[in-house]
């Protein structure tokens, strides 16, 4: 084969292009919901050998460890395209033809109406690294290729904007700005993954914080509060009653056993501590408690999907 | 680690297999929660039939795997 060493790209035997239709094509539609990506983590070819296959592995990085994970969000309300225009320069003093010295890297803002909590939590996103992939209303996906792998467009900025209240005329606003980086992302190396509606049913985790209600002998009765105050222990009554859901550890980190038992009457799970960690242990001695990572969680014999614990709580034997 | 809910109480099933019987109720019985609203004799009752079906568990391989399977799982 001859080299194209020294050989400039000018059409004819070096091009690429070609006009053909092709029988089969795609056309954006309005976006309708963002997937964030933990820097690193994409789709692997495997991943994207069918919708089913892609649906797996996306409800299964939803639920990863961070790091590792996939933040789904399909609550757009209303969406924009903040793009730029692309700078554009003369040739020079003897024509006014003007070529484009600079893409504008794609913009785009958007709101939500899901309110202030969710809006609040987005704030955290801002300096998360993330990436992110595109879902349209068509459930096509849109994303670049890093490493032989389907992954998200990487930004400049990811800006959460002040929320703003309804008024006489307009409604109460959540607004949010996603600028992409690299233009090369979004054009070259841009690719897309034809989903379906079953994308939409994947949704994110919700952090928990663990509070203490009582902790009398060995019996330590927690409360689950979820974001916006909600105790999901009565909601998840029974899911919470797996011995489990809750990891109890002493100061050196041996387990604890448990025992969840429902308490209808404090909406708490009052959990049974026992085992040699626990008995031997003094008046005074302080344990960890948390719930099962979000993995352990979603899966049998619990099935307490899209939840995650904020943090272990640090109890004292009584 | 396989759970056993019993009545929407979840025990440890490796772990409880390893206590006596009286270990077993005597351990749970400061649990207001377990079979609330029962006398101290129907509470300990209730625990101790909890324990019977925890501790054939542990000495009958064979039916281990079934209940885990049908009840647990």
């Amino acid at each position: 084969m001859a080299s194209i060493l020294g050989i400039p790209n000018c059409g004819g035997v070096t091009g690429t292009f070609n006009s053909g239709i092709p029988a089969c094509d795609l056309i954006r539609s309005t976006l309708y919901g963002l997937i964030g990506l933990d820097a690193g983590v994409g789709f692997s070819e495997a991943e994207t050998a069918s919708d089913a296959a892609f649906i797996t592995a996306l409800r299964t990085k939803s639920r990863n460890p961070r790091g590792d994970r996939a933040y789904p969000m399909f609550v757009l309300d209303n969406f924009a395209d903040i793009t730029k225009d692309r700078t554009k320069a003369t040739t020079g003093n003897l024509s006014n033809t003007e070529i484009t010295v600079a893409d504008a890297v794609p913009g785009f803002s958007f709101e939500h109406r899901v309110g202030e909590v969710f809006h609040k939590q987005l704030y955290n996103a801002q300096n998360a690294g993330l990436t992110w992939l595109l879902v349209d209303k068509n459930y096509a996906v849109y994303g670049t290729m890093r490493n032989n792998e389907f992954t998200g467009y990487s930004t400049s900025d990811f800006y959460v904007g002040a929320p703003k209240n309804a008024t006489g005329t307009e409604l109460a606003k959540y607004p949010f700005e996603l600028i992409f980086k690299s233009i090369t992302e979004f054009k070259e190396n841009s690719e897309f993954f034809q989903s379906s509606s079953s994308i939409a049913q994947i949704s994110g985790i919700n952090s928990v914080t663990l509070m203490k209600n009582d902790f009398t002998g060995n019996v330590l009765k927690m409360a689950v509060i979820g974001k916006g105050g909600t105790n999901v222990v009565q909601l998840y009554d029974t899911e919470l009653s797996q011995a489990t859901a809750w990891i109890v550890k002493d100061s050196t980190g041996a387990s604890v056993t448990v025992s969840p038992a429902y308490d209808s009457v404090t909406q708490t799970e009052a959990l049974t501590l026992s085992g040699t960690a626990f008995t031997g242990a003094a008046s005074g001695d302080v344990f960890t408690v948390n719930l099962a990572a979000s993995s352990v969680l979603s899966a049998a014999p619990i099935n307490m999907d899209g939840y995650e614990s904020g943090g272990t709580l640090t109890v004292t034997k009584p | 680690m396989a759970t056993l809910i019993f009545d929407n109480v979840g025990f440890d099933i490796d772990a409880m297999k390893q206590m006596s019987e009286r270990d077993f109720v005597n351990t749970h019985m400061p649990n207001d929660a377990i079979a609330r609203g029962r006398n101290e004799q129907d509470r300990r009752k209730y625990l101790k039939s909890a324990y019977a079906i925890i501790n054939p568990l542990g000495k009958q391989e064979e039916e281990i795997k079934d209940i885990e399977i049908k009840d647990i799982e």
